[in-house]
């Protein structure tokens, strides 16, 4: 099992996602049990970390680690910029222009 | 795809965070609209940005996404010639179709961010000096750049033209209508 998912590129990019997904929901400095629990099919055996940071360092087992940027999570900005009065007032109502249609 | 990941320097079309709009914390993201060579060179003195808005936040609070929805009944649903309507509305709005104040793109998977629009009307000039401290986000790829700086220029140039009058429209219309008329 573990040699299958440590070469198992479908199953990294499966726990890249959790594991961002995880990551930013929890923004926890370690997140290993939610992880493990989260992940279908991965064994809960197996060894995984994801620490936080400018990069994040997944480990498969004990000897292969994979490290990946960490991708700032711009939703919870637009969403405050969204409820603010600033914004009410810069785009409630306010027209995007003449509109000249282009055909290309 | 509209974004990729960036390299480490910033050219036209490079996303960055960090440019201060005077909104605190509010600050959103910014796309270089400076001219390529002027930035390779070293000619600039200052980087020029546009703010990037969330689409769907924006476009909702706008007058000409109202009028397509305002006939709508309490669960949001639409005829189906209104519906048409806004359908085209948002596809000409999706595929930049229009010269208007956004340009529209989708900056996933690079950026973790739902649709976003260019908005013309927020422009800003950064003194070079602190463009070192900028982010770099994501690079918006060829041909999208270009298409983003044609409508830009396109907005910012345009020459505001007096219609004739509805009078006026039903005498050319008649004349090139070859016959054709709508039925009783």
């Amino acid at each position: 099992m573990e040699d299958t998912m440590t070469n198992s590129s479908q199953n990294f990019w499966l726990l890249n996602k959790y594991g961002l997904l995880a990551v930013s929901l929890a923004s926890a400095v370690s997140v290993n049990a939610s992880v493990q629990k989260s992940i279908e099919g991965i064994s809960a055996d197996s060894c995984i970390s994801i620490q936080t940071g400018l990069n994040n360092t997944v480990t498969f087992g004990a000897d292969k680690t994979y490290s990946f940027p960490t991708k700032k999570n711009f939703r919870d900005r637009y969403k405050r910029i969204a409820q603010s009065e600033w914004f009410e007032k810069t785009h409630s109502g306010m027209s995007i222009g003449e509109i000249i249609t282009i055909e290309e | 795809m509209w974004v990729s990941e960036p390299s480490k320097q910033i050219t036209q079309g490079t996303i960055v965070d960090g440019v201060d709009w005077g909104r605190g914390e509010n600050n959103p993201l910014s796309i270089v609209i400076s001219n390529a060579c002027d930035l390779e060179n070293g000619k600039s003195n200052f980087l020029l940005v546009a703010a990037l808005e969330s689409a769907a936040d924006v476009l909702q609070e706008t007058k000409e996404f109202r009028d397509k929805v305002k006939d709508a009944n309490k669960n949001k649903e639409l005829t189906q010639k209104q519906w048409k309507s806004f359908e085209n509305f948002l596809l000409n709005y999706i595929h930049n179709k229009n010269i208007c104040r956004h340009f529209f793109f989708d900056p996933r998977p690079t950026i973790d961010m739902d649709c976003l629009v260019v908005d013309f009307q927020q422009i800003k000039s950064v003194e070079m000096d602190f463009v070192p401290s900028l982010s770099i986000e994501g690079q918006m790829n060829h041909p999208f750049v270009e298409q983003l700086m044609m409508r830009f220029t396109s907005y910012t140039s345009r020459i505001p033209v007096g219609r004739v009058n509805s009078e006026m429209e039903n005498i050319y219309i008649q004349e090139l209508a070859q016959g054709f008329k709508p039925k009783e």
